[in-house]
């Protein structure tokens, strides 16, 4: 998505806590899932951030690390993940529902489309 | 060079690799990356290499130890790490208390919703690893605020796992 639009849209990855450290009592042992302690300092969850970019290949996008209070996912009511467009108004355009089963790439692209093609006037919200 | 001198060089050289600090090194580079949850537990807290962790060699905490430690003995086992995949597959809520903790601290506060302004935030920006060193390095900062007028942001929030 990001090579499609990433000239009209920047695309920014904001890393948060995990959801499921080996230690956090949320653990995913199946398959080749990373195997990470959750982070106890800042630099730690920035050692994590790097492993994530190199480990999903995320060299163009602009990733920015939550502070250890986690107060923006917190403001944002984001975790484990969510996604958001935000207009160039510095508006809200699309709040997708909190993940995992609200994580939908389907309507951030629908969403994309929607606020670069046709402006419309009333922005798509899917969380009640 | 003198012989007495080459005899020196050679007996410091012994003498340097026969360190134990550097012979640790030397294990340790030649340690495979492991592989799987344990191999990476041991290899972290295993001190005594006995293949278990006990308090004492755990360094992260009680309640990360009390979250790994499925059956509860106060030790780490290899059947402790294994019980941890099968308990979340069952959906069990044994040792969430790290889950738990994070949900009591959170206040709940209405997240911006569509056609409210954005909730602006200042963050430290991921230097991307080049994989060569830097002698300094310098922290750079991204304000949402800053692509107002410009682009559309798509934020996505998450983590590696």
């Amino acid at each position: 998505m990001q090579e499609k639009y990433g000239d009209e849209v920047e695309f920014v990855l904001v890393y948060v806590a995990e959801a499921h450290s080996l230690d956090g009592g949320q653990a995913n042992l199946r398959g080749n899932a990373p195997i990470v302690e959750e982070p106890i300092i800042f630099e730690e969850r920035i050692s994590v951030a790097q492993r994530c970019a190199v480990g999903m290949s995320l060299r163009k996008m602009i990733i920015v690390i939550d502070e250890m209070d986690n107060a923006v996912s917190l403001r944002w009511q984001a975790h484990p993940d969510r996604l958001y467009l935000i207009g160039k108004d510095g508006k809200v355009f699309y709040q997708g529902a909190k993940g995992p089963r609200g994580f939908s790439t389907k309507e951030l692209e629908a969403a994309i489309q929607m606020t670069l093609e046709k402006p419309l006037e009333k922005p798509l919200e899917t969380e009640k | 060079m003198h012989p007495i001198f080459r005899l020196f060089c050679l007996a410091g050289g012994l003498l340097f690799l026969a360190h134990p600090l550097v012979a640790q090194e030397k294990i340790e580079k030649n340690t495979p990356e492991p592989t799987t949850a344990w191999e990476f537990l041991c290899q972290k807290y295993d001190v005594n290499g006995d293949g278990i962790i006990r308090k004492a060699e755990y360094t992260r905490g009680e309640t990360a130890f009390q979250n790994l430690d499925s059956n509860k003995d106060g030790q780490l086992t290899k059947h402790d790490i294994d019980s941890l995949g099968r308990s979340r597959q069952r959906g069990g809520r044994k040792g969430s208390r790290g889950g738990n903790k994070r949900a009591k601290e959170e206040k709940v506060t209405a997240p911006p919703r569509a056609n409210e302004i954005a909730p602006d935030f200042d963050l430290v920006i991921l230097e991307k690893s080049t994989g060569k060193k830097t002698k300094k390095k310098s922290i750079k900062r991204l304000k949402l605020s800053s692509f107002q007028g410009k682009k559309p942001v798509a934020l996505i929030f998450g983590s590696y796992t």
